[in-house]
């Protein structure tokens, strides 16, 4: 990612990062590259996992699960908190983990203590029986929409110290974006109860290649689409 | 029915914080469609029709471009009025919502401004009936709000749709600098938004018509000027041609013609003063007289101290009565065309005895004005001052700031040279000299000698007058088309 302007909350996790920190969360408006830049934000060439919490998910998600293999008998495949605990077997990966308060309680706890600090965090292996501890490098990044920290169980902030609002999408994810339209973007990711996420924005600067701005609006923005473009036209031409 | 809600979130200035906004309905009526950029508000007709389209596009308009919370200083400048800024910039508004493609010119009316300018015409509103002609200028409303007018004055109505035109016409000047729609700060005013200043100057001008003597038909023109008021006020009233015919007669009783009240110049940079940084200079020499109270003989009262006066006063001034020095304040121009000494200093105070004297220049030092004398003292040696003016307005601003009672004389001793720092001379800050002085009652006279005589005359309680230096009378006459008096 470009290290140059970036806005602030961009800035903010990219110094977070390279000062060692390895819990963050990153919350704020959907549709900003808060997973994007889990994945790739930092040193991840150990791997990053995603984890997307629901209700409906289980601990096999998160620690690994015995499945049917071809020879029909059942082997053991890592869950993604696993696969990123070990890394690539030299230095520990990234765990992505998004919307970790919609997970179950059990899921739950198991994410808490798998993202618990070094010392603390082991996990047993129950066929092995062999006792699994994050390798040196692994961090957690988790994503959530939602707005008030506080909402945050207590377990669960008290292990994430450091916690940055996205309000803007990344400059690099804007750059794909027509020039008339990435400002606006950024702007309107973050605009309220008439936000627009930048997905929008790509398809309709997509569509209206291809077919006209007025088509394009009216199949992206629907019942806004009128007043969009209005509002387009004077921020642009005026 | 589909609800069409603006999106003021997509817009973007450079001198406020972007933001979500609160937008409320409102009935496409004038005066219901609002924005206020500071808050973040904005209530606008929300159906589908294309008047409330335009509407829309007009307040959305007014939030991309419109002054925030900056218009307080616009107003604090001086130069042109609230109202006439107000009127204005819905001119500014329109223009660039026409430029952006939105059919102002076929929609944006509320079907009353046909009554509007009847009103305004019957009560013979004029200043009024300028500012609603400027406001509605380019639009749907212009005109059937000069129908109105014409049903009630003919005259008003040409003259009226004279002045949108000129108003239209200063305003695509101003556009193709291409800084009318700027949000940026201006950086000689410290205000923003940058495309104001166009608006300020144009508002000036019309502040300017506003204030002229309403147009008056002669008795000849009203027998045969009746008429339905339709139409586009081109043809109208028999051989009259211009807006301005039949108000032009030198001499009459209804003033200048209009179309001599023109606009200032363009300029690149928008005229400012600078601040008015005063030093102390050590006043060590006394003069004679103060601003004290003195007891004179008067003929009529209440105790009779003087009985001596009885046989020796032919006027048999026997009372007493109390007399107060009038001071003054006296403003001078220390520029590089200008001069004075300070034997001439002296001489101002004894025919003001306690008078204040500020002398104010464009100097490159962090002071740019001293007082001279005050309160029967005077300074020992004149400082040294620079070559430009810079002040010319914060100092008669602050002389009347300063007057003890309100009956004090101010002069300004000026060659009528004003100009902001680091700029030239400048029509529009003149006339703000020119009519401040005016609703003051600041006398002006171009030269020391001139202030002395002036003192004097008041001192012996002749009726001072105004000498206004070459510069204004020209400035005058160029703008406003009449003598300077």
């Amino acid at each position: 990612m470009s290290q140059t302007t970036l806005p602030q909350c961009w800035q903010d996790l990219h110094d977070a990062i390279n000062n060692g920190i390895d819990r963050i969360i990153l919350f704020g408006p959907p549709g900003t590259g808060k997973t994007f830049a889990g994945l790739t934000a930092g040193n991840v060439q150990a791997g990053a996992h995603r984890l997307i919490c629901t209700e409906d998910m289980t601990v096999a998600d998160v620690t690994g699960t015995f499945m049917p293999n071809a020879s029909g008998t059942f082997s053991w495949v890592d869950g993604a908190a696993l696969k990123a605990w070990n890394g690539d077997g030299i230095n520990g990966g990234r765990l992505v983990a998004d919307e970790i308060d919609k997970a179950g309680g059990d899921v739950f706890a198991q994410l808490l203590a798998m993202m618990d600090s070094h010392g603390s965090a082991t996990w047993e292996h129950p066929e092995t029986g062999r006792i699994h501890r994050p390798l040196d490098g692994f961090s957690v990044i988790m994503t959530t929409n939602l707005e008030d920290m506080n909402d945050l169980p207590e377990a669960l902030a008290d292990r994430f110290p450091v916690r940055i609002r996205i309000n803007t999408p990344h400059p690099d994810a804007l750059a794909a974006l027509s020039w008339d339209l990435r400002d606006v973007a950024a702007r309107m990711a973050d605009a309220g109860p008439r936000r627009i996420s930048l997905r929008s924005f790509m398809a309709f600067d997509n569509l209206r290649k291809g077919i006209g701005k007025e088509k394009a609006a009216r199949l992206v923005f629907r019942d806004r689409a009128e007043s969009i473009l209005d509002a387009l036209t004077i921020e642009n031409k005026a | 029915m589909t609800r069409l809600v603006p999106e003021p979130e997509i817009l973007s200035r450079y001198d406020t914080e972007h933001g979500n906004w609160e937008v409320d309905p409102c009935r496409p009526v004038r005066g219901e469609p609002t924005t206020n950029i500071v808050e973040r508000t904005m209530t606008v007709p929300v159906d589908d029709s294309e008047r409330s389209r335009v509407i829309r596009a007009h307040e959305m308009m007014h939030a991309k471009v419109s002054p925030a919370g900056d218009f307080i200083g616009w107003i604090n400048r001086g130069i042109a009025s609230q109202t006439a800024m107000k009127a204005v910039e819905e001119v500014r508004v329109n223009l660039l919502c026409d430029k952006v493609g939105f059919k102002i010119r076929e929609h944006l009316t509320d079907g009353g401004e046909t009554a509007d300018g009847e009103r305004l015409a019957a009560t013979n509103d004029w200043a009024n009936a300028v500012f609603m002609a400027v406001a509605t200028a380019g639009t749907a409303s212009s005109k059937p709000f000069l129908t109105g007018i014409r049903r009630h004055n003919r005259l008003w109505g040409s003259a009226l749709l004279d002045i949108s035109k000129r108003v239209l016409k200063e305003m695509n000047k101003a556009y193709k600098t291409g800084t009318l729609s700027s949000t940026s700060l201006d950086r000689h005013s410290g205000l923003s938004p940058q495309g104001f200043t166009h608006v300020e100057r144009i508002a000036e001008w019309i502040d300017r018509l506003a204030n002229a003597p309403a147009p008056q038909e002669t008795a000849e023109e009203t027998e045969d000027g009746t008429g339905d008021g339709e139409g586009d006020g081109k043809k109208e009233g028999g051989a009259r041609s211009h807006s301005n015919i039949g108000v032009t007669g030198a001499g009459d009783e209804r003033g200048v013609p209009l179309t001599a009240i023109t606009p200032s110049q363009q300029t690149t940079v928008p005229p400012h003063w600078g601040e008015l940084v005063i030093g102390k200079l050590p006043l060590t020499v006394s003069m004679k007289g103060t601003l004290g109270k003195k007891r004179i003989a008067a003929p009529t009262g209440r105790s009779p101290r003087r009985l001596h006066r009885y046989y020796t006063d032919p006027q048999r001034r026997i009372f007493d009565k109390t007399v107060r020095g009038m001071g003054g304040i006296v403003v001078i121009d220390a520029s590089g065309s200008m001069s004075f000494t300070r034997d001439q200093i002296k001489k101002i105070m004894e025919n003001a005895p306690g008078c204040t004297v500020l002398s104010y220049s464009d100097a490159m030092t962090e002071e740019n004005a001293y007082i001279l004398a005050d309160n029967g003292m005077i300074a020992a040696e004149l400082p040294s001052q620079g070559y430009g003016n810079g002040v010319d307005f914060p100092a008669i601003e602050w002389a009347v700031k300063r007057k003890p009672r309100s009956s004090t004389p101010v002069v300004w001793v000026t060659d009528g040279g004003v100009c902001g720092p680091n700029q030239g001379y400048n029509d529009m800050l003149a006339m703000q000299c020119i009519e401040y002085c005016k609703k003051h009652n600041i006398f002006v006279v171009p030269h020391v000698n001139e202030a002395i005589k002036l003192l004097h005359d008041i001192k012996m309680g002749r009726k001072p007058h105004t000498v206004w230096p070459a510069q204004f009378r020209q400035t005058y006459r160029n703008l406003n088309g009449g003598l300077l008096r």
